[in-house]
């Protein structure tokens, strides 16, 4: 029991790891509130599917073009939506507005698309998997938790080790600074996009290899995405991961306890926690720092 | 006629919710993502009075408002604090609970069978149970809605809540209480949402939580953007654009499905291009433009 709960936080978090990134790097950035992040991840099993199965190109392959279609429409989206908005000197609010209507529409566009209904994108039967600890896990499973894992170091890695990712920093940290240190803030902030969404893009495509992939499954994973990176911070990129592991202990925690079908109410419940308790603590200093 | 007649009802509910919006997101600046779910629990509210104590209608109209009234004072009240991003994300996240309560809440809502056979409403003895009944009393409560708002937004508080909206804190200085004044407005907000929620309860008779998702919060966003936030007649014009204009899809021979998806995709399109090139509307007076203290 205790060895299937592991495996089950383990696998969550693998798999909602690359979006919750994602969301982090787009938000300490751009400080958009970048709903449409959920739809941007749908994209990408959707348009691996038509690669795959139309176009008739390997699952790889498929898997990979369609991760680069989410980074393309990420990119797209801020270039046409929200920089437009930016120069003309937009509150953050206006361009949640915005993501909010690109989120309903994009989402719609799939679902006229491809349907409402359930589609698998791997064409193989699901086996019963290895035992781990007393729990089972598939092969399939095992790599989106080293992929997870794996996203989360190499981009620590580019952020401490690179020039983009110290241009990255410093424009989450201070935007106006950075430009007068001769950063390209607007540049910085395309590339977070580009990153971003096609990281949210291989959490879909591993969701959608998981289980079945509908239009919706990106508004589930965008909102535990927003939880665990306002609940960890933006100040580094280990503290929305931190917090997405314990969030998925906690909703595991409250499945055995309430049912599942409660996860979701105590995500939120915890997130309006987290956000009241840090202002009545003083921490706003903090929040200001991640999103000046 | 019977459709439009069908029409007018979904206009006025429309018209309460982007006008109850207005007050809280345009005349206030608090941009709320859950009134939806303020809809939603007036109208199960109105539903279990209705279904499993015959309640008359002003009992259950009056309940609905004091249950979602609270609600919104303890949102209100607990959010003062959170400003811009913050306040939205709360907001998203108070509108994902209320929705996962009313969807898994089994034993009072029903869950996602919902709560069907709502009986028709009585008003002063008179069993409103056809159409042209209904129309006339969703009318007369967009009415007292529209009134009750042009009341405010012209009285002191109007005034006070405009200048909260634009700088907070020269509000404070000048000795105005804006943590009671914000969470007077939420609570009046959540209040005629859920009148909305009653009307719609009692004119399908099945009520279930898919109608009070995240994308009806969006959806009254959209209404309230695209007439013009900040304006009184803005919401009015905004839901007759996006309630209307939709239904000439049934026209063009589309399927329910397509259209379904064709009318949302229109609505957040109308989103994005009103907050991009127009962002105070069609008749609005504020734009969301403002940069709050915090982002």
């Amino acid at each position: 029991m205790t060895g299937q709960i592991i495996v089950n936080v383990l696998l969550a978090t693998g798999q909602l790891l690359p979006i919750a990134l994602g969301f982090a790097l787009i938000h300490r950035t751009s400080r958009c509130l970048h709903f449409a992040h959920g739809a941007v991840c749908v994209i990408a099993p959707y348009l691996a599917l038509t690669f795959s199965a139309v176009a008739g190109f390997p699952l790889c392959l498929a898997v990979v073009a369609g991760i680069a279609a989410a980074a393309v429409a990420g990119a797209g989206i801020e270039f046409f939506c929200y920089r437009p908005m930016r120069r003309r000197g937009s509150s953050s609010l206006s361009m949640a507005l915005v993501s909010l209507g690109l989120l309903v529409a994009i989402q719609n566009t799939i679902s006229l698309a491809y349907g409402d209904g359930a589609q698998r994108l791997r064409p193989w039967a699901g086996g019963p998997g290895m035992e781990i600890w007393g729990g089972r896990i598939t092969g399939l499973q095992v790599a989106a938790v080293c992929c997870g894992f794996g996203c989360v170091i190499v981009l620590a890695a580019l952020e401490r080790a690179t020039r983009w990712g110290k241009a990255i920093r410093a424009v989450a940290i201070n935007p106006n600074l950075a430009r007068v240190c001769g950063i390209e803030s607007s540049r910085v902030v395309l590339s977070a996009f580009l990153i971003g969404s096609g990281l949210a893009g291989v959490s879909g495509v591993w969701i959608a290899l998981d289980v079945d992939m509908m239009p919706t499954i990106g508004l589930g994973a965008l909102m535990m995405s927003i939880v665990a990176a306002v609940a960890g911070g933006h100040r580094t990129l280990f503290g929305p991961a931190v917090s997405l592991v314990a969030l998925m202990a906690i909703l595991q925690a409250a499945g055995l306890l309430i049912g599942a079908e409660w996860q979701e109410a105590v995500a939120f419940a915890i997130l309006i926690g987290v956000l009241l308790l840090r202002h009545t603590w003083g921490a706003e200093a903090g929040l200001r720092l991640a999103l000046p | 006629m019977e459709y439009l007649v069908h029409l007018g009802i979904v206009l006025c509910i429309y018209m309460v919710l982007s006008t109850s919006l207005n007050l809280v997101a345009g005349y206030s600046g608090l941009l709320s993502v859950a009134h939806a779910a303020f809809y939603g629990v007036g109208a199960y509210v109105v539903a279990l009075m209705a279904i499993h104590w015959h309640s008359p209608f002003w009992l259950a109209i009056v309940a609905a408002t004091a249950v979602t009234g609270l609600l919104g004072g303890v949102v209100g009240g607990s959010t003062l604090r959170l400003r811009g991003d913050y306040f939205v994300i709360t907001t998203f996240a108070l509108q994902v609970v209320v929705f996962s309560v009313l969807n898994n809440w089994v034993a009072l809502t029903g869950g996602p069978m919902g709560l069907p056979g709502i009986p028709p409403p009585v008003v002063f003895g008179w069993t409103v149970s056809s159409q042209w009944g209904l129309l006339l009393l969703t009318g007369l409560c967009c009415l007292l809605t529209l009134f009750i708002c042009r009341r405010i937004v012209q009285s002191p508080l109007g005034r006070v809540l405009k200048a909260i909206r634009e700088d907070e804190v020269l509000a404070q200085a000048n000795g105005k209480n804006v943590a009671a004044h914000k969470t007077l407005v939420f609570v009046l907000g959540a209040s005629m949402a859920s009148t909305a929620g009653a009307m719609y309860a009692y004119y399908v008779t099945f009520i279930d939580p898919t109608s009070f998702t995240v994308m009806e919060s969006i959806l009254i966003i959209s209404i309230v953007i695209v007439g013009g936030a900040g304006s009184l007649w803005g919401p009015v014009v905004g839901a007759v654009v996006l309630v209307t204009l939709p239904e000439l899809l049934r026209f063009i021979g589309l399927p329910s499905a397509v259209a379904a998806n064709t009318r949302q995709i229109l609505y957040g399109g109308a989103l994005v291009a009103f907050m991009m090139w127009r962002p105070q509307g069609l008749l609005g007076k504020y734009a969301f433009e403002k940069k709050s203290a915090d982002t």
